[in-house]
């Protein structure tokens, strides 16, 4: 199955991308998602939201090259927001222990109107 | 009890593969979806455990024996060998003070490790015997134990 990537602009938000993932972020996707999101970050994108909900796999490599694109933008004062997780990834993140670093909501327009002190807490980083 | 055994080239293209084709079979013995998924995040870990680990190249082999019945799961892992993986250290007898740092500074903490926790917390028995000649992984999973943590 492997995994896809599409990347986008919002119309309305134009300093966010939306990224869709598609498949399985396992050791192979995660080479895949690097090699593309680490230069688009690296063009100066440090607001990103990932749309998981065609991801249908993810191991603790996956998480990691999440992690490390994660810290990347926050690095730079950008966020990364994740959309639309399903409950058997949800279970994976939580028993890695990541969940209270990442900001997840159901939907892109709950992403977009947390500006940070929204009605949905996005817990920080805690270093 | 329904036997199964493979044998694969020791490199991580040939992981998702295995990965699913067991999980699928184990949906024919009992493990309802959750637990389907979880099987196949078991072996994922373990076999890149073993293609990291073990030797790689020059028709090196993972070697995969899995037995079913109806419920039940228990699989063994074998890699062929290379760097000696320190169980001791990375996992067997630190499990609480490696859970405790997982659970404060998680960025920090070796990938591995934090491999062989979820899988320790997905399957109902965990063994693992590091040799010079190979380290060899055994699972046990029972379906209707989803819920054990």
């Amino acid at each position: 199955m492997g995994l896809e990537i599409t990347i986008k602009g919002l119309n309305q938000h134009p300093s966010i991308k939306l990224i869709g993932l598609k498949g399985e972020l396992d050791v192979l996707g995660s080479k895949k998602l690097t090699e593309e999101l680490l230069p688009i970050i690296a063009e100066g994108n440090f607001y990103l939201i990932l749309d998981l909900h065609e991801l249908v796999y993810i191991n603790i490599t996956g998480i990691y090259s999440l992690l490390h694109c994660f810290t990347k933008v926050k690095e730079k004062g950008g966020f990364i927001k994740f959309i639309a997780i399903n409950e058997r990834i949800k279970e994976i993140l939580d028993m890695a222990g990541i969940m209270r670093f990442i900001c997840i909501y159901d939907t892109l327009d709950e992403a977009l109107m947390d500006t940070g002190g929204g009605k949905i807490k996005c817990k920080e980083i805690s270093k | 009890m329904t036997e199964l055994k493979m044998a694969i080239p020791s490199e991580f293209n040939f992981v998702p593969g295995v990965r699913t084709c067991i999980a699928r079979i184990a949906s024919n013995f009992g493990f309802d979806d959750r637990e389907t998924y979880h099987i196949e995040t078991v072996i994922d870990e373990i076999c890149n455990n073993a293609v990291e680990y073990g030797a790689r190249g020059r028709g090196s082999k993972i070697i995969l024996a899995a037995k079913f019945k109806t419920g039940e799961m228990d699989l063994t892992v074998r890699d062929s060998g290379r760097k000696k993986f320190n169980v001791e250290k990375v996992f067997k007898h630190n499990i609480q003070l490696l859970q405790e740092r997982v659970s404060k500074d998680v960025l920090e903490q070796p990938t591995r490790g934090r491999g062989l926790i979820i899988v320790q917390k997905l399957v109902d028995k965990l063994e693992i015997k590091p040799s010079w000649s190979g380290t060899i992984v055994r699972i046990i999973k029972k379906a209707g134990n989803a819920n054990k943590n």
